[in-house]
């Protein structure tokens, strides 16, 4: 094998000027080293080893400019957590807080065990779970035969479910894909033929005219239209809200801001984990740790993968804006390799979403947005929607696809120590397939614990918090004589009240920065950005969690909003503006109703 | 639900709501003024510099000075007042609102006039790349945090869009301790008025970049810094002229734009033009019987004017209440020559009003030209002017002798002639 | 000596063209104004230049924390740093109403300054 691997290397980079080694391990594994030209070689050499179905995966270790994908032991982090003793214990220790973490948390809740889950963010869904487009793929896009195209099916069905107990919003209404002319048929017969393999419901061909019925904005009419009516949209955040707060609910412990940097190994059996903050106890480590869960693995001593990075960058448009309300996907130009292709949808909030593209990068925390991925993304959706322009663009950003060589979901127990359970390389369709994930974690870890007991008092049903303005006039009216703050309108452009903010703050998962605030109830997320609706919600972040200015955030601990006070600021209760809301909230109206007036 | 009659609802108690709350007041009509914050003056309030009130009171007033003056008198009115009260929907001319001390109320009006002031653009309305991190403000932000609450916003700051309010909050925030590295203008001339130039950044020698802007943000978390770039004419980067500077804050002047969300709740049309609603002669919109003043039906530079065009906004509600609104099918106001916005869009023969100015923004600065209002080959008033620029606002007033020069058929034209 | 100056007595902005003796750099005339503010802003401007001076205090017990003032008259160039620096140990307690005296003879001008607003 060595040998045809150092042809692979050979054909594709000049090894006098750039020599690379690969290692085979006895599991299969092949390891990369060496310095490449540039990062796509590196990345697109690591690709074609992977190719060969007796490589079980690979380990990119090349560098480009000194840089790599190589684990680096974080030595103080470990030493500081060390030192700082116990934190918690528990019998499942969950890494990362995103939508295949939370559901599995939410999954194993029915159990009689004790689950902790550990989030370096400071909330949950912070990494690909934020950063895509929603969509619940039907599963005509995945290679057949794969563990990913598995899931996906399973879990799209699951979604229904879901969304019921867990009250979030979906919309089940299809996708399409289109051909334009003969040269991208192919493509479509392809994406049917792995449509029928995978046992996608319903899929079928629809004429372009029931199609153009369907969707009434889009002017170009295709040659053919393959259907398929299960697919899905949602909005991947408030997954992942729903399902760890109806794991919080129902006992689960998530540890914000808590990053694991090590996993405790005893004789082959895993102990626990350390933190920045401290050690955990626990039996079984169950790595959901999205981009970075090949180096948690490599903390177990367990790393027989490289999750590579490759952002993906989506515009979103002003609700107004004219488009299809469905997925449509396959376009007349030249697809960028590994990716669904990025198509032109809607959120289920209603905003035109178009994109994601795909770049390969080096740098796991990078989500900065270049001229070239916007590029990308309009000229592709323009063949849908001809003449936008890009200043009609309200929001980009750019998520990171954690894709491991093989491009399939890494699901299983470690083969070398016991306790530990990889759930990795879950990119797209992760979000359609995470319900089946969760399922299959369920049963691997009583593969792992032994069988697990049912609790009596589980609940599964996490109910939807309040939408202030989709409410009637009657209801509105009831809850502001119940709490005066939902008469308060905070955010103009989406019409979020003071008490939703609130709700938001004290919810199981509690939302204390701006972007958590922002992903649960919208505020800041309209035209104006939050330049109105700031300065409120800082004083209400302060109000209830007792910050001072400086240390409430955007979104991680050095995204200070203000960086402090250029005079002394009273601190009355009956002072200022927003400190007399909180009095409403507390039944003194009468008083503020006076202060008003005294003005 | 609390239903209250009103002969004329106002929405938004700035500048402009004031006014005209205030106007239709004395005209003997009942008002009720609506207002979503538990303060009155609106925007004013922050507006801490002074330069207001030059046309209206011969005296260079503080923003919250200039609000002063028209809450004194509101107080002394009989217009009825609900704070902290949020217009959520406006339908068939019956505003839905909500209040933490009311609940749900339903005002039904004979007349509205929108009164809700202007937004700024913000960072998504012009082509900024790379991360999102929290220290990227809009200048009125900006201004909020350190006059209103009294916070610092940043301790070394950037600003991009030489508008008034940027160059303002450029001097604010260097009195106040805050490193100001330079203001970036992606145009070729600035944004605002030439004394705030004056004033504002020589006077702190605080360096003014044309034909400059920024291209990127750096800063996973909090703002590091941004790379400027020089454009050419065609306001394309040049590449090789990047130039990265560090800084925890990035402020925005790059443009109001009229709030609309509940002019377009109210269903009235909005005119590519102003970008604000759709306005004739007596600031009403297409929709009967609702009216616009202030920033909501163009952007203007002085306070002064708004409180005019509010005015105005409330002499034609109250003729729609007393009957006398002008009928006649609406000509069109057309933006001639180096126009770039206007007010009125519409004018109706039949209007009855002593005299009726047009507000005017021009596209490029010229010297020595004429505004010109012409009907076909008809002039109807034409007046001399020094000199234009996008910044100031041209005003052309007629006088009741002028408008008995329109006829009842051929669309109007405003010009800047050379 | 010649020198250019911008008239900051209204939204105008003239473009001020002005004369001063080469030696004491004291006014001798200007122009370019479009009106008579225009000549006295260069005269004060060339041979003692003011500003007037807006800022914020605390305030405790009102609706907001910070109270805008703004200076009675125009002060020294010079002195509007060392005034607004003032403006930062200043609390003051509500109500007050517009036009109180805020701080009396700010950094040594005899100048007072004023409640912008009722609060």
């Amino acid at each position: 094998m060595v040998k045809r691997l150092k042809r692979i290397i050979a054909e594709y980079v000049d090894t006098s000027q750039f020599p690379i080694n690969a290692t085979v391990r006895e599991d299969g594994v092949v390891i990369l080293e060496g310095e490449a030209p540039d990062w796509k070689t590196a990345d697109e050499l690591a690709h074609r080893v992977a190719k060969s179905k007796k490589v079980r995966n690979v380990i990119n270790h090349l560098s480009c400019d000194g840089k790599s994908l190589a684990y680096i032991p974080k030595k103080e982090l470990i030493d500081q957590g060390r030192a700082l003793g116990t934190l918690d214990e528990a019998d499942v220790i969950i890494v990362g807080a995103g939508v295949i973490g939370s559901g599995i948390a939410r999954e194993l809740s029915k159990y009689n065990l004790d689950i902790v889950v550990l989030e370096k963010g400071d909330d949950i869904s912070q990494g690909a779970s934020k950063a895509n487009n929603g969509m619940i793929h039907s599963g005509n896009a995945v290679v057949p035969g794969t563990l990913k195209a598995k899931l996906n099916v399973e879990g799209n069905a699951m979604y229904s479910d879901w969304a019921a107990d867990l009250q979030f919003e979906f919309k089940r209404i299809g996708s399409f894909g289109l051909s334009y002319n003969k040269k991208d048929r192919h493509t479509l017969w392809l994406s049917w033929i792995a449509g029928r393999l995978n046992k996608v419901p319903g899929m079928r061909f629809i004429s372009p005219d029931t199609f153009l019925e369907m969707e009434k904005d889009v002017e170009v009419r295709p040659r053919r239209v393959l259907y398929a009516p299960t697919t899905a949209y949602v909005d991947g955040f408030e997954v992942t809200i729903a399902l760890a707060e109806n794991a919080a609910m129902n006992g689960v412990r998530f540890h914000l801001s808590t990053e694991v940097v090590d996993v405790d190994v005893e004789d082959g059996v895993v102990r626990g984990v350390v933190t920045d903050r401290g050690l955990v106890k626990g039996r079984l480590v169950i790595n959901a740790a999205g981009v970075f869960a090949d180096e948690i693995a490599a903390m177990a001593g367990d790393q027989f993968y490289t999750l590579h990075p490759r952002k993906g960058v989506i515009a979103i448009f002003d609700k107004e804006k004219k488009g299809p309300d469905r997925s449509l996907n396959g376009r007349p130009y030249v697809h960028q390799k590994n990716t669904k292709g990025g198509g032109v949808q809607r959120t289920v909030s209603g905003n035109p979403l178009w994109g994601p593209n795909a770049v390969e990068i080096l740098d796991k925390t990078d989500l900065s947005v270049q001229p070239e991925d916007l590029d990308y993304v309009m000229g592709s959706g323009s063949v849908v929607c001809p003449g936008t322009k890009r200043s009609e663009i309200i929001a980009s950003f750019a998520g990171i696809r954690p894709a491991d060589y093989k491009e399939d979901f890494i699901i299983e127990r470690s083969r070398v120590v016991r306790g530990f359970i990889h759930v990795a390389g879950i990119q797209s369709p992760g979000l359609a397939a995470a319900p089946a994930i969760a399922k299959m974690v369920e049963e691997l870890t009583a593969d792992e614990l032994g069988k697990l007991s049912r609790r009596g008092d589980w609940n599964p049903i996490r109910e939807k918090p309040v939408v202030f303005s989709k409410l009637s006039p009657e209801e509105q009216e009831r809850l502001i004589s119940e709490n005066p703050l939902y008469g308060h309108i905070v955010c103009r452009c989406e019409t979020i009240s003071e008490g939703e903010i609130v709700d938001a703050i004290r919810r199981p998962i509690p939302a204390v920065t701006f972007d958590a605030i922002k992903r649960r109830v919208r505020a800041t997320a309209g035209r104006c950005q939050g330049g109105f609706c700031g300065p409120r919600i800082l004083e209400i972040i302060m109000r209830e969690t007792g910050l001072r200015p400086e240390e409430v955030r955007k979104q991680g601990k050095d995204s200070y909003i203000v960086a402090g006070t250029i005079r002394d600021r009273c601190d009355e209760a009956d002072c200022c503006e927003t400190r007399a809301s909180a009095g409403v909230s507390e039944g003194i109206a009468q008083e503020t109703g006076a202060h008003h007036e005294s003005d | 639900m609390k239903v209250i009659e009103t002969d004329i609802a106002v929405i938004g108690a700035g500048p402009a709501g004031l006014a005209a709350a205030l106007e239709a007041s004395r005209l003997g009509k009942q008002v009720t003024l609506i207002e979503r914050s538990d303060d009155l003056g609106g925007i004013l309030q922050q507006c801490i510099h002074d330069g207001f009130g030059l046309v209206r009171f011969k005296k260079q007033l503080s923003g919250p000075q200039y609000a002063e003056r028209f809450i004194e008198k509101l107080k002394a009115s009989d217009v009825s007042l609900l704070l902290d009260t949020t217009v959520l929907s406006i339908e068939n001319k019956v505003i839905r609102a909500v209040s933490p001390r009311e609940g749900v109320l339903e005002i039904r009006p004979g007349a509205i006039v929108l009164a809700m002031g202007c937004r700024e653009r913000t960072r998504s309305q012009v082509e900024i790349y790379g991360t999102r991190p929290s220290g990227v403000m809009t200048a009125g932000t900006v201004q909020r945090y350190i006059n209103l609450e009294g916070y610092l916003p940043g301790r070394r700051a950037v600003i991009l869009g030489s508008g008034d309010i940027g160059m303002i909050m450029a001097r604010r925030m260097h009195l106040e301790g805050i490193e100001v590295l330079g203001v970036y203008e992606l145009m070729p001339e600035v944004g605002g008025l030439a004394r705030n130039v004056y004033q504002c950044l020589i006077d702190y020698d605080i360096p003014l970049h044309l034909s400059t802007t920024v291209r990127e943000v750096f800063g996973k978390e909090r703002l590091e810094g941004v790379r400027v770039v020089k454009v050419d004419k065609n306001r394309r980067p040049i590449e090789g002229t990047e130039e990265d500077i560090a800084c925890d804050l990035l402020v925005l002047s790059v443009g109001l734009i009229p709030e609309n969300e509940l002019s377009r709740k109210a269903g009235v049309l909005i005119s590519p033009v102003t970008q604000g609603p759709v306005l004739d002669e007596s600031m009403m919109t297409s929709v009967p019987g609702i009216f616009a003043a202030g920033n909501v039906s163009i952007v203007f530079d002085l306070v002064d004017y708004v409180s005019d065009s509010a005015e105005a906004a409330a002499r034609g509600a109250v003729r729609y209440l007393d009957g006398q609104a002008p009928s006649a099918e609406p000509l069109d106001v057309i933006a001639g020559e180096n126009v770039a916005s206007l007010l009125p869009t519409q004018y109706r023969v039949d209007y009855v009003g002593d005299e009726l100015s047009f507000y005017l923004r021009v596209r490029k600065m010229e010297s020595n030209v004429r505004v010109t209002l012409r009907q076909g080959k008809r002039v109807i008033k034409s007046k001399k002017q020094l000199v234009v620029r996008p910044a100031e606002m041209v005003t052309l007033t007629l006088s009741r002798e002028d408008l008995t020069l329109i006829e009842p058929d051929t669309p109007l034209e405003i010009h800047i002639e050379t | 000596m010649e020198s250019k100056l911008i008239c900051i007595s209204c939204p105008r902005g003239c473009e001020l063209l002005v004369q001063t003796d080469e030696r004491t750099g004291v006014f001798i005339s200007v122009e370019g104004n479009a009106c008579m503010r225009g000549s006295s802003f260069a005269e004060t401007e060339v041979n003692h230049p003011e500003r007037m001076m807006t800022s914020v205090v605390s305030i405790r017990g009102a609706k907001h924390c910070m109270l805008p003032v703004i200076s009675r008259r125009p002060l020294p160039k010079g002195k509007l740093v060392e005034a607004v620096r003032a403006m930062r140990s200043i609390t003051v307690e509500a109500p007050v109403k517009e036009g109180d005296v805020i701080a009396e003879d700010i950094a040594g001008t005899g100048i007072d300054v004023i409640a912008a607003r009722s609060l």
